[in-house]
């Protein structure tokens, strides 16, 4: 089956003064599409370095990460942009939400920059988004009137606003308590259900035991499967 | 939603600094509105008051240009007087059409109380049909004449007497002028003989005004004119030089305080927005994950910049035309001469140039501000998360 997701010996090399850190050192690994997969590892294994990369935040320093089909490392800030707009949703573990914002507006946000030309109605599929993830009564509300939980919800369904093949979560639960995990876990699972390809970098090994597949990160390396 | 309603409401996160960022443009686009509609209005009022007075020439004796130009236009006393023979002399040339003769005269009375008073003839009703007299023209010697405020000023009407303790004469208000918007306004007017023997300048004149219809005619009358004895001959082309030279370095100093005013301006909305800009960065990094180009990034700042400067812009032309009638007053007070009648009007093509200004001086500022957002990277959402 072809991969959704290929990354070839990437290595991504930071240096402080003399010293050079490897966050990530040498990784291989593809996803298929419709995956759900988790990476776990202890704080400063290289997780979140490791997914700035598959959403084409970061660059690696060698090495191959291909998305859909595209060779990334090589692109262009703009170009990366697109993808970034078009193919990959991101829930960070902060939100993110803009506080002058509504509900509705965090959502159709990634809308706003998106180049892909379709004419779709936004407003509708956001509050279709806003539907799914159970907050159609908040529409109107601004961040600072959501709980934490409600806010997460809103980010992904954000991060589904353009439609994106692949929704990559950092610590999405991070923040919540373990209803509302359990409640944000739940949305990723359907949407992986639903076809999407979603990765999530979490220290919550119980929320990891439930995906497909888990990815052990230490020192910047793979451990095991 | 889209880029623009994203920039507006990025304004009202910080809606104290945008007020105050706004007061600052609206200030500086009334200071430019009010400076170019005043000087666009100077010259068009000067004109406008030369063609009034229907004075296409004024002989004087010999002196200072300024003076005589500003003497025709707003009366006032000068030491040398032009031979009453010249009269009759100029109104022999062939092509003048009037030739009036004028004596001013200012009298200070005790109590530092100042009146003007213009000796004339029946040929300056030709050099200014528009004046509108209630009551008479001079009846006798004793008659007065009063312009539509020194009427007001002094509670007089036709039929009225008037007494002047520094002249220790008694005079009949004959007739009083509707308000002409000019400084006749402020005059009494006197037959000529009466003023020379008040005056006690009897053969003598301030200055002759002429006409000499067509305008075409004027070098051919002038060259002729200054063939005369002690006279000096300036048409009203050159007293418009003269005047709008003498003006000329007040407007340019005025010109370079609001230079001045506009640059800091656009220092202080570049400040603004770039401290704006840092406050940002963490948002604008999330914007670049979530698939903001930088090009989004730096169009979100520049239209908020644009934004205030457009709102800052309409508020302050609004404002300047709202206090043109202050801002002409204060202009006067620092200009060594300004024609009657108010000169700062609303025009709607200077409204929309200083508002077009203002978003101008908005581009200018927001440029590096903007390219400073469009530049921060995704990562800086990430980095201390």
């Amino acid at each position: 089956m072809n991969s959704i997701i290929e990354l070839k010996q990437v290595i991504k090399l930071y240096e402080r003064g003399s010293e050079k850190i490897h966050a990530v050192d040498g990784i291989n690994f593809s996803i298929a599409p419709g995956e759900f997969v988790s990476i776990v590892g202890p704080s400063g294994s290289g997780k979140s370095t490791l997914l700035n990369l598959i959403g084409c935040v970061d660059k690696p320093t060698s090495g191959v990460v291909e998305i859909d089909g595209v060779e990334t490392s090589s692109l262009k800030e703009k170009e990366l942009a697109r993808i970034r707009n078009t193919k990959i949703g991101f829930v960070f573990q902060q939100f993110f939400l803009l506080s002058t914002l509504t509900a509705l507006e965090n959502v159709m946000l990634p809308s706003v920059f998106s180049r892909n030309g379709q004419k779709t109605n936004k407003t509708k599929r956001a509050k279709e988004l806003l539907d799914i993830v159970g907050l159609a009564d908040r529409v109107n509300h601004l961040p600072s009137e959501l709980s934490g939980g409600e806010m997460q919800r809103i980010a992904v369904a954000r991060a589904l606003i353009n439609s994106p093949k692949i929704l990559l979560a950092d610590e999405p639960t991070g923040n919540l308590d373990s209803a509302n995990a359990e409640i944000v876990y739940n949305i990723l699972d359907k949407l992986h259900k639903d076809g999407l390809t979603v990765i999530a970098v979490t220290h919550n090994l119980e929320l990891a035991h439930k995906t497909q597949k888990i990815f052990k990160l230490k020192d910047g390396k793979m451990m095991d499967e | 939603m889209n880029i623009i309603t994203l920039s507006l409401k990025s304004l009202k996160r910080k809606r104290t600094r945008a007020v105050l960022t706004i007061i600052g443009v609206a200030v500086a686009t009334a200071a430019l509105f009010s400076l170019v509609s005043f000087s666009i209005g100077y010259d068009r009022s000067l004109k406008k008051e030369m063609q009034d007075s229907g004075l296409q020439m004024l002989v004087s004796t010999e002196g200072c240009p300024t003076e005589a130009a500003s003497l025709a236009l707003h009366g006032g006393e000068i030491t040398k007087y032009v031979d009453e023979k010249r009269l009759a002399e100029v109104r022999s040339i062939q092509g003048v059409h009037v030739a009036t003769g004028m004596l001013m005269f200012s009298l200070t009375e005790e109590g530092g109380k100042t009146s003007l008073f213009s000796g004339i003839d029946d040929e300056i009703r030709k050099l200014k049909p528009y004046w509108k007299l209630k009551g008479s023209w001079f009846k006798d010697s004793s008659s007065i004449i009063l312009g539509a405020e020194a009427a007001k000023v002094e509670e007089r009407t036709v039929g009225d007497k008037i007494y002047f303790p520094g002249l220790d004469r008694e005079f009949n208000v004959v007739g009083v002028l509707q308000r002409t918007g000019t400084e006749d306004d402020g005059f009494f007017f006197l037959p000529i003989r009466t003023a020379q023997e008040v005056f006690h300048k009897q053969g003598k004149l301030t200055a002759i005004g002429v006409n000499v219809g067509d305008p075409g005619r004027i070098e051919k009358v002038k060259e002729q004119i200054e063939e005369l004895p002690d006279v000096y001959v300036l048409t009203a082309d050159q007293m418009m030089g003269q005047i709008l030279k003498l003006v000329g370095s007040s407007k340019t100093l005025m010109f370079a305080v609001l230079a001045i005013a506009l640059i800091i301006s656009i220092v202080g909305v570049l400040n603004t927005v770039l401290m704006s800009v840092m406050e940002m960065v963490k948002e604008f990094g999330y914007m670049r994950c979530v698939g903001a180009a930088g090009i989004d990034v730096f169009k979100i700042v520049l239209l908020e910049t644009i934004a205030v400067c457009l709102i800052g812009g309409i508020i302050g032309a609004l404002g300047g035309s709202a206090l043109s009638s202050i801002a002409d007053s204060f202009i006067r007070s620092v200009l060594p001469y300004a024609p009657a009648g108010k000169m700062i009007e609303f025009n709607p093509v200077i409204f929309i140039t200083s508002v077009f200004f203002a978003v101008i001086l908005g581009i200018t500022a927001g440029i590096y501000p903007s390219i400073k957002a469009s530049k921060v990277s995704p990562m800086e959402a990430i980095r201390n998360e």
